[in-house]
């Protein structure tokens, strides 16, 4: 009697959801997911040391080079900041003497792209490790004999991957500002940070973490190995450096309403990727590989 | 009611086609298990079912729910146990179990008490804090099946492909899928080219040949159907001659019986006849007996056909 009540309060637990039932955005079993992935990522000793070594190269060790650079190399008489970089820089720059003038022009025209390879590297990092691993190991499987719906899985997965990218981001600014800040303390005048950055940090980073993430979701079908898939970073950082170097042309000028509206189009490309990264997210798929050497 | 149905069911992969027209009813409470060679079908078959692959033609259903479109549903309530579904190595034998309770919605308490069970059962509970690397193939393919049973499955589907089976784990599994069977009603679909182990667990059988059923059905049937008969023998004194159309074949005197009727009058004329009649006992053939009959019976009759034409 007592094993038919236990068994019937599991089977009543493992119950999924009918239709018209309302739905949480993500159930128990997604968060338990959700937290084994992002612990598992965590636990990986040579990824660990990548998503913390990444972001410290780009947004501190690279910064510190360049501030320590600009203030102890001499400065030529009569050296001058060219007109070109003087003019993409916020009125409040102008006037500025050399060594400040070209601090002033790497916190605003180089340090946001170097920040914003930080939530590429590390979503597409442990996307790869989360989706292709997973593959490789043959735990995928394993996932997929769960009572969790296929698209579960794959929304627990970049759910658990992005938040692990947004958290990294977060960090980097923290990490990022402070380094401005001794920056300035050193240089005796402060380095402050711009409306720019509210919305890099707040609205173009997550899209990008959530772009890197849906991405290597999407041609997960397509790569066969981890590595391959690491190599998709690349890729994603490319179009990133080009807007920025574009922006040296002086074409454009990327400021807060400019990143905002980048933010906003990238969003609705995310959900459209989403989708049909979710579409293609089938147990046939992705077990494809096994099937070639199967036919048992 | 049948549980497990599959009818014309055919996948091919590629060009290769891996099963092929397969029909298959398990009843209610059943174990029944699907035999055959390496190249017989069998993980396709328990893939298909499973929700993993979808047919090429034909359908199957497992409690009702179509696998291809509802995995999910199906999933809450069957256990599935492969070899290639793998467990996590980063995590030990216990913390993997208690993630798959967790996922699969079964509550904490009763997710341990369960996979206690399961692994005192499969004698693997010395092993709950080591890590999936370090640990034997055997003991894995026990692991996998506790993996499969912890939210207490009405059905379950199992595909051994003979790797991992040492004696040690024949045995506990053997123990453990009885005892669901008996006690649980669990339905059973096993597959395996083990043929004599699923002999003991199974009382229905499908005969698979590179994805084609050769034919369904209990043993006695099956036994029937393959024209393989019963077998008297005879343990007679140190050279002394057998009775009367009985051969010797490995130090027994056997003889083709039609039913194990027949068995009292051999021996009585055994007897009668003043034979020194040590030991009478009924040959039964085992299962792979049978498959071999049925494979020799299909190259036969292929060979008839071509001859014919």
């Amino acid at each position: 009697m007592a094993t038919s009540n236990r068994a019937g309060r599991a089977q009543r637990a493992a119950r999924p959801e009918k239709k018209g039932e309302k739905r949480k955005l993500l159930s128990s079993g997604d968060l338990l997911l959700v937290r084994k992935d992002m612990g598992e990522l965590w636990a990986r000793r040579g990824l660990r040391a990548l998503l913390m070594f990444l972001p410290v190269a780009l947004v501190v060790l690279t910064p510190i080079v360049y501030f320590s650079a600009i203030s102890l190399l001499p400065v030529p008489d009569g050296a001058q900041v060219p007109e070109r970089i003087l003019s993409l820089l916020p009125s409040s720059a102008a006037g500025l003497e050399y060594r400040r003038a070209w601090q002033v022009a790497f916190k605003e025209l180089l340090c946001p792209l170097l920040f914003l390879c930080v939530p590429i590297l590390t979503a597409a990092a442990s996307a790869s490790c989360a989706f292709v691993t997973e593959r490789e190991t043959g735990t995928f499987e394993t996932l997929l004999l769960t009572s969790l719906d296929v698209k579960a899985v794959f929304n627990a997965k970049v759910t658990g991957c992005t938040i692990l990218s947004v958290l990294i981001s977060g960090a980097s600014f923290l990490l990022f500002g402070i380094t401005l800040m001794i920056a300035g303390l050193f240089t005796g005048a402060p380095l402050l940070l711009s409306l720019d950055w509210l919305v890099l940090v707040l609205l173009l980073a997550p899209a990008l973490s959530l772009f890197s993430v849906v991405f290597v979701g999407l041609i997960l079908n397509r790569v066969h190995s981890t590595a391959e898939s690491l190599q998709t970073m690349g890729y994603l950082i490319l179009p990133v450096v080009v807007l920025y170097l574009v922006q040296l042309t002086g074409i454009l000028r990327l400021n807060a309403l400019v990143l905002a509206v980048l933010a906003l189009a990238l969003a609705v490309v995310d959900v459209v990727l989403f989708n049909a990264a979710s579409r293609g997210f089938t147990p046939e798929r992705l077990l494809r590989e096994e099937r070639d050497g199967l036919s048992k | 009611m049948d549980v497990i149905t599959a009818f014309d069911l055919s996948k091919i992969y590629g060009a290769t086609p891996a099963l092929r027209g397969v029909n298959l009813k398990v009843p209610e409470g059943a174990a029944f298990a699907c035999v055959g060679g390496a190249d017989a079908g069998k993980t396709t078959l328990v893939r298909l079912l499973a929700g993993l692959r979808r047919p090429t033609s034909g359908e199957c259903g497992v409690l009702g729910l179509n696998p291809a479109y509802e995995a999910a549903r199906l999933h809450s309530m069957a256990g599935v146990a492969l070899q290639s579904a793998r467990l996590y190595g980063s995590m030990s034998l216990m913390e993997n179990l208690r993630f798959y309770a967790g996922v699969n919605g079964v509550p904490e308490n009763d997710g341990i008490e369960r996979i206690s069970f399961l692994l005192h059962r499969l004698n693997i509970w010395e092993d709950r804090d080591q890590r999936p690397g370090s640990l034997p193939t055997g003991v894995l393919f026990r692991a996998g099946l506790a993996r499969a049973l912890l939210h207490r499955p009405r059905v379950l589907l199992l595909d051994e492909e003979g790797a991992g089976m040492d004696r040690e784990t024949a045995e506990r599994v053997k123990g453990l899928l009885l005892y669901l069977r008996e006690e649980e009603g669990v339905t059973i679909l096993m597959c395996t080219q083990n043929m004599n182990y699923a002999q003991g667990i199974c009382s229905g059988f499908a005969l698979l040949h590179r994805g084609q059923l050769l034919a369904r059905g209990d043993f006695e049937t099956l036994r029937v159907g393959a024209g393989v008969r019963l077998k008297a023998a005879l343990r007679l004194a140190q050279g002394q001659e057998g009775p009367e159309g009985f051969r010797l074949e490995d130090g027994l005197w056997q003889k083709e019986i039609a039913s194990e009727a027949e068995m009292p009058e051999l021996i009585s004329q055994a007897v009668a006849q003043g034979t020194g009649l040590f030991e009478a006992k009924l040959a039964r053939p085992t299962l792979e007996e049978v498959y071999r009959a049925y494979l020799e019976g299909g190259r036969r009759r292929g060979a008839e056909i071509r001859g014919d034409q």
